[in-house]
């Protein structure tokens, strides 16, 4: 930019959230004035939004499949103290059966100056607590991973609505033109619900999030047809120029059809993608020290590749455990919670380390969760439904931890409480919608004025709730 | 008040608190106040906090004093102005029975009503005559009625070619071809008559079927397999029977009564004609959930209320559904029905169905949980579509029955779900937006006259899909141009009046199949098993073909918006990302036709020159002379080509064949092997070629030529001046036959020669000098005959001085390097990527 933010608009003499506006409206093509203003609007071009944001993007390590809380973040003497006895009271109903209070297999120790408890599963995490936030009282509303997960991604349970992702390059462009604004990494396949944890909804398709692999190394493989070995680059870039002019013509006499446009950007960022992605993706070319401090492993690889990415001004970053649902043990919980937190814990402290030493994580805003919790009840057995091993937890809507770090958050803090077993949030309670206004505020939008109209109604994120938990930002 | 309130139409937990009656009535939990009695008031309990399942206002506690206010308000006997003593809007929250959204007044619930007579009759009292006598159909009538009320009227008539183009993609997912482009026939005739005769014609085309059964697969969530089933077999053999099914009886137009009728109970009706049992595919090809019955029952319940008759019937498995009028006990009295099926196996039909031999009665499971068995419900249809229903019969299962009443003239929502989803595929958008649920959720669509008289005209036309199809297509509505246009733009900006036709993306199916046609390599073969479209060797046969993976969808088509199969599927999404542009610029795929239009314009241009050619080529890829600019661009992006061959000048590995003289110790006549297929150089696709016999070339070894004439030849260009070694071992497996001899050539002389016979032997060479393009072969002949003459040979060249490199025959095995594409190749990509290929006016 040539000049800044602020002088830009003491000279346009509007205020940011009439510029926003202007851009988001010129987007949808409702800005008023002349059609050929709007038209040639790259749908990513960088925004300011509403207000001076603390966080410039976003990587979600999402623990698909619903970690448990009491066995990570949110330590429950009181488990041990009543092993194997009902919980007091009525049980909260969640998806299938529970019974007796299952201690934690885990041991918990302090760490950091904020003397935060953390469980031996996510010990190399916890040593950055000092930078954590860490939310002891989410909620959701049902105990099922699928309404659940679109509630986490896009704010609604039930009905086609954009992710958060979407929103967000939606609101803010990206500021690396040549690659996806928004990606979903999952090893192996999907998570449930599958691309729709990262659909743009009814926002133009490019602010949906690319999906990655990431169980394939070779960029080829990451990304389907991202080479070509019969024209090389140049005359690819003669096609194209002659692509977008036969584009451009027919699109003359078709006004502004925001589908034309669409397909017209889509091979443009192809175009880019195959250069940048090959060298973005590529993480043999970081010196072996980082790699080291990775760890091996999957799930090293793709935070590291989270962290290049953010590097080069992607967005919105998601990275999923893997396939499926990984973290949702209703059985055996200790063997497995143990592995998937074996395969990952020294990635996420070396990423919020690397991040930290390059600067990078004061603007960067690190969230890790899953879609809900777990219980501290053990879960009953039940054919088709676990292996009936009763070593394991049920889903936990009722209350469950999710953690932020870097992006302006209030580092070394928990926020809200469980009750005494960890069932419900009874403290300070943060809905996901509450967590979405929160992201968006530390984002810079105002959550209640980031919308969009479609179908004649100005949608939001949060719907008509939410509320900035003003207790995390630092 | 946003959650509890008629104003905004919200009531969380049925609770209203803008009206004295709703809140003594109260919601799901009781009464919200006891007038007079705050300790049995749950309002106070909710404000006190002292439940934690009941805490309200979300936001926050109130105040003490605010609470004392609410306290002694009830204790007074909670008065209230007088406008808050009426019920507000009936008093119920929005679908409560007897409220503003009585099932029994739902626009879905009720008969469908034809009023097009009257509308017209107002119409040509209001409407300018010019615009009157424009209206060609009922349809017309009542699109035009709802533009009016706007002030709009039908964008002008689409021209000639669009309308030639549009019919041929909707009606057969095909582009004309350049004959059809320009329909010959009566020239007197009107542009109107034309387009009659081509709509017939292409209704006519087996086209047609296979466009249309794709659709009805989308409804049908069609896979080839079962999706994860643990260690079963997890393919549908004959899943393609019921597509092939689907497309004959589109062809043949079958009425979509009988239609439906056969889909549900074809081994019941026709004496269970085997020719028609592959209908049953709709139900048994959906996803096996590890092989749970309430699970698959489940599916198969879905695929037929919410496919069928857009009803979400599969929310009331665990509890009565939340919002549309039916039960619990409607859900199971169907999940009866398939409880009462299985599948037998084996001939006439894999897949099909019958009925159990012994039928068992339907119980609820309570909350939907097998385990919880509540009471018994006969097994009947839907309750509130007809109450006095008969139950079905004690001695079957009662699918024919169920079908009955789903295709009976008198369901409302059969015949007004099928004519939303045909209206969808042809103008665009559908007129109920959410087509596979016409429940109480789902408001009035806008155009409901539209959808009623379309329901009316289907029903009263033999339930004839292809006639309805011919009334829509004969509608000036159809007919109007893509054109956006003002001010009807702006009143209607996303045209859901229909004030111009919908410009539509092509699909999956109908671009890949357009791409095909372009380069002339569709292959219109029909029905059969499906085939992998996402593998190499790229198949031309049309996509409705494909094999579908339910368990691992190619990334090819989630990336074009194909319809998940894993659920019965409403409408594609639509989306536009990088993924589709790398795909259609980098590959093979799309790389492969480019390059053989190119070929053939390339040498067009050869014969008559680059501009001719050049605008051949565009009328041929986009179906319309090129302009005069858009001339200049293309040919100009030929010309200024500078396309070089970049492939390395020279392979250091190359796999040929050659004649070899044992006796002399000399190779003549090399040649590389012209096919790579399977990871080997060989003479072709079929074994043995017809030519090259046997010759194989493989990473790890081969097979002999059939006679010396034909020895495989593996050679190595050295790439610099000094010493080496060779080292390797030969191997031949087999006791029968002669063996093989390989033999060592540096620069044509011979250093080595090796006879295996089912066995194997050391090929090493003692230090040999090389100079930088010295050549080395590996020649591998038959001996004297050439039965069971395969082999391994694997060899390593290894400098023993300066850098000491290592050649490896199998780590740097040559590969295939593609042509490039060349300046022709490159054009034709481009047109083939353009717009106006991919979207159709």
């Amino acid at each position: 930019m040539v000049f800044s933010r602020r002088e830009a608009l003491q000279r346009c003499g509007i205020g940011i959230g009439g510029l926003a506006l202007h851009a988001l409206l010129a987007e949808s093509g409702q800005a008023a004035g002349p059609r050929s203003a709007a038209r040639h609007v790259n749908p990513l071009t960088p925004k300011p939004p509403h207000f001076t944001p603390r966080a410039k993007r976003v990587i979600h390590i999402f623990a698909n499949g619903g970690p448990s809380h009491v066995d990570t973040f949110d330590p429950k003497p009181a488990l041990q103290k009543y092993a194997g006895q009902p919980m007091p009271g009525e049980t909260p109903r969640t998806e299938r059966k529970t019974g007796a209070l299952f201690p934690s297999p885990f041991r918990f120790q302090k760490y950091g100056q904020a003397g935060i408890p953390v469980s031996e599963l996510f010990q190399h995490t916890a040593r950055h607590v000092d930078d954590m936030c860490i939310i002891r009282s989410m909620h959701a509303d049902v105990p099922n991973h699928e309404p659940s997960l679109l509630l986490m991604n896009t704010g609604e349970a039930r009905l086609v609505r954009p992710s958060v992702g979407s929103w967000l390059t939606y609101g803010l462009g990206t500021d690396n033109q040549n690659l996806p604004a928004f990606v979903a990494m999952c090893p192996g396949g999907y998570p449930i619900q599958e691309s729709q944890n990262w659909q743009s909804g009814f926002l133009p398709g490019i602010y949906q999030g690319t999906y990655i692999d990431t169980k394939h190394e070779s960029v080829d493989k990451l990304i389907e047809y991202i080479r070509n070995d019969r024209t090389d680059r140049r005359d690819q870039r003669r096609q194209l120029d002659l692509l977008q002019r036969l584009n451009r013509r027919h699109q003359q006499t078709r006004a502004a059809d925001p589908e034309l446009e669409a397909r017209i950007q889509s091979f443009e960022l192809a175009y880019r993608m195959q250069m940048e992605a090959a060298e973005v993706f590529d993480v043999s070319r970081e010196p072996q020290y980082v790699l080291d401090a990775y760890g091996p492993g999957v799930q090293a690889r793709q935070l590291l590749i989270a962290r290049r990415l953010i590097e080069h001004g992607v967005r919105y970053v998601q990275v999923w455990h893997g396939a499926g649902q990984p973290w949702d043990n209703h059985d055996d919980i200790e063997v497995r919670h143990r592995a998937l937190a074996g395969q990952c814990d020294r990635a996420i402290g070396a990423l919020l380390n690397d991040l930290k030493q390059r600067g990078l994580l004061e603007e960067t805003l690190v969230l890790w969760g899953g879609e809900f919790g777990r219980t501290p009840t053990v879960e009953l057995p039940k054919e088709g439904s676990n292996q009936g091993k009763v070593n394991g937890r049920d889903h936990n809507h009722w209350g469950f931890t999710m953690w932020m770090a870097g992006g302006g958050v209030r580092g070394g803090t928990v926020y809200g409480a469980t009750d005494e077993f960890g069932f419900k949030a009874v403290e300070n309670r943060v809905h996901v919608h509450d967590l979405h206004a929160t992201l968006l505020h530390l984002m810079g939008f105002d959550h209640t004025r980031l919308t969009y109209r479609w179908a004649g109604r100005d949608f939001r994120l949060t719907d008509v709730h939410g509320r900035v938990v003003e207790e995390l930002i630092g | 008040m946003e959650c509890h309130s008629h104003a905004a139409g919200e009531a969380s937990g049925g609770l209203m608190l803008d009206a004295l009656p709703s809140m003594l009535q109260g919601g799901t939990r009781g009464p919200a106040i006891v007038a007079g009695d705050p300790a049995h008031s749950l309002l106070l309990q909710a404000v006190e906090y002292a439940d934690d399942e009941l805490q309200m206002p979300p936001e926050g506690k109130l105040d003490p004093a605010q609470r004392t206010v609410l306290e002694q308000w009830i204790r007074d006997g909670a008065h209230v102005p007088e406008a808050w003593k009426r019920p507000a809007r009936g008093g119920k929250p929005e679908g409560m029975p007897g409220g503003p959204q009585d099932p029994a007044n739902h626009w879905a619930y009720r008969p469908p009503q034809d009023n097009t007579a009257e509308v017209y009759q107002r119409l040509q009292t209001i409407l300018p005559a010019e615009q009157c006598q424009q209206l060609r159909t009922g349809i017309d009538v009542l699109v035009a009625d709802a533009l009016q009320a706007k002030g709009l009227f039908f964008a002008p008539p689409a021209d000639a070619a669009t309308l030639i183009r549009r019919v041929s993609y909707d009606l057969r997912g095909l582009p004309p071809t350049a004959e059809e482009v320009r329909p010959g026939g009566d020239p007197a005739a009107s542009v109107g008559e034309a387009i009659d005769r081509w709509v017939d014609a292409c209704l006519a085309d087996p086209a047609f079927g296979e466009r249309w059964a794709r659709h009805w697969m989308d409804v049908a969530r069609y896979a080839d397999n079962k999706g994860y089933v643990f260690r079963e077999d997890r393919e549908y053999p004959e899943a393609y029977r019921y597509r092939d099914w689907l497309i004959q009886a589109l062809n043949n137009d079958m009425p979509f009564d009988r239609f439906v009728t056969y889909q549900l109970a074809a081994d019941l009706i026709d004496g269970g004609n085997p020719a028609h049992l592959p209908a049953l595919g709709f139900l048994t090809l959906g996803r096996r959930f590890l092989n749970n019955q309430f699970d698959i029952i489940d599916d198969r319940l879905d695929v037929v209320t919410r496919g069928l008759m857009g009803m979400t019937l599969t929310c009331a498995r665990c509890h009565d559904h939340k919002y549309d009028p039916i039960t619990q006990a409607d859900y199971y009295a169907l999940a009866g029905v398939f409880l009462n099926c299985q599948e037998p196996g084996g001939e006439p039909f894999l897949h099909r169905l019958v009925d159990a031999e012994k039928i068992r009665p339907a119980f609820v499971l309570l909350r939907g949980n097998p385990r919880s068995i509540g009471p018994q419900v006969p097994r009947r249809f839907v309750h509130f579509l007809d109450p006095e229903a008969e139950p079905f019969p004690l001695d079957r299962s009662g699918r024919l029955e169920l079908a009955a009443h789903i295709v009976a003239p008198d369901n409302p929502l059969t015949a007004r779900v099928i004519v939303n989803r045909v209206w969808m595929h042809l103008m665009g958008s559908p007129l109920v937006d959410t087509p596979s649920d016409f429940g109480m959720r789902c408001p009035q669509p806008e155009l409901l006259p539209v959808l009623d008289h379309l329901a009316i005209y289907l029903v009263e036309h033999d339930w004839s899909v292809k006639q309805l199809v011919r009334y829509i297509l004969a509608s000036r509505c159809y007919r109007q141009s893509s054109m956006d246009r003002s001010p009807a733009g702006a009143v209607d900006p996303e045209n859901l009046l229909y004030h111009r036709m919908n410009r539509k993306r092509l699909d999956l199916e109908a671009l890949r199949d357009t791409l095909l046609v372009r380069a002339g390599r569709l292959d219109r073969t029909m029905g059969g098993p499906s085939v992998r479209i996402d593998v190499p060797p790229e198949t031309g046969r049309r996509t409705v073909y494909a094999y579908i993976d339910r368990q691992n969808l190619p990334s090819m088509f989630r990336t074009f918006d194909m319809a998940g199969p894993d659920t019965h599927s409403p409408r594609r999404p639509q989306t536009s990302v990088p993924q589709q542009g790398l795909f259609v610029l980098n590959s093979p795929f799309v790389n492969d036709l480019a390059a053989q239009l190119g070929r053939e314009f390339a040498s067009q241009a050869q014969r008559e020159g680059t501009l001719p050619a050049a605008a051949r080529m565009f009328e041929h890829v986009l179906g319309r002379p090129a302009e005069r600019e858009e001339l200049q661009w293309i040919v100009e992006f030929v010309q200024n080509s500078a396309v070089a061959d970049r492939r390395p000048a020279q392979q250091r590995w190359e796999c040929g064949f050659g004649a070899y003289d044992p006796q002399a110790g000399t190779l003549s006549g090399f040649t590389p092997l012209p096919a790579f297929i399977d990871g080997g150089w060989r003479g072709g696709s079929t074994m043995p070629d017809p030519q090259l016999g046997w010759c194989l070339l493989t990473p790890t070894g081969g097979h002999v030529g059939n006679d010396l004439a034909h020895a495989v030849v593996r050679r190595w260009h050295a790439p610099r001046d000094g010493r080496a070694t060779v080292e390797g071992e030969l191997a031949h497996g087999q006791p029968q036959g002669d063996g093989v001899r390989g033999t060592v050539l540096v620069d044509g002389r011979p250093v080595g020669s090796w006879s295996v016979h089912n066995g194997k032997t050391r090929t090493a060479v003692a230090a040999v000098d090389l100079s930088r393009g010295s050549i080395v072969d590996f020649v591998t002949d038959c001996v004297g005959s050439v039965s069971h003459d395969s082999f391994q040979w694997m060899v390593k060249i290894r400098y023993t001085d300066g850098q000491r490199e290592v050649a490896d025959s199998k780590r740097d095995f040559p590969q295939p390097i593609p042509e490039p594409l060349g300046p022709w190749g490159q054009l034709a990509q481009v047109l083939l990527a353009t717009n106006e290929l991919a979207f159709v006016d």
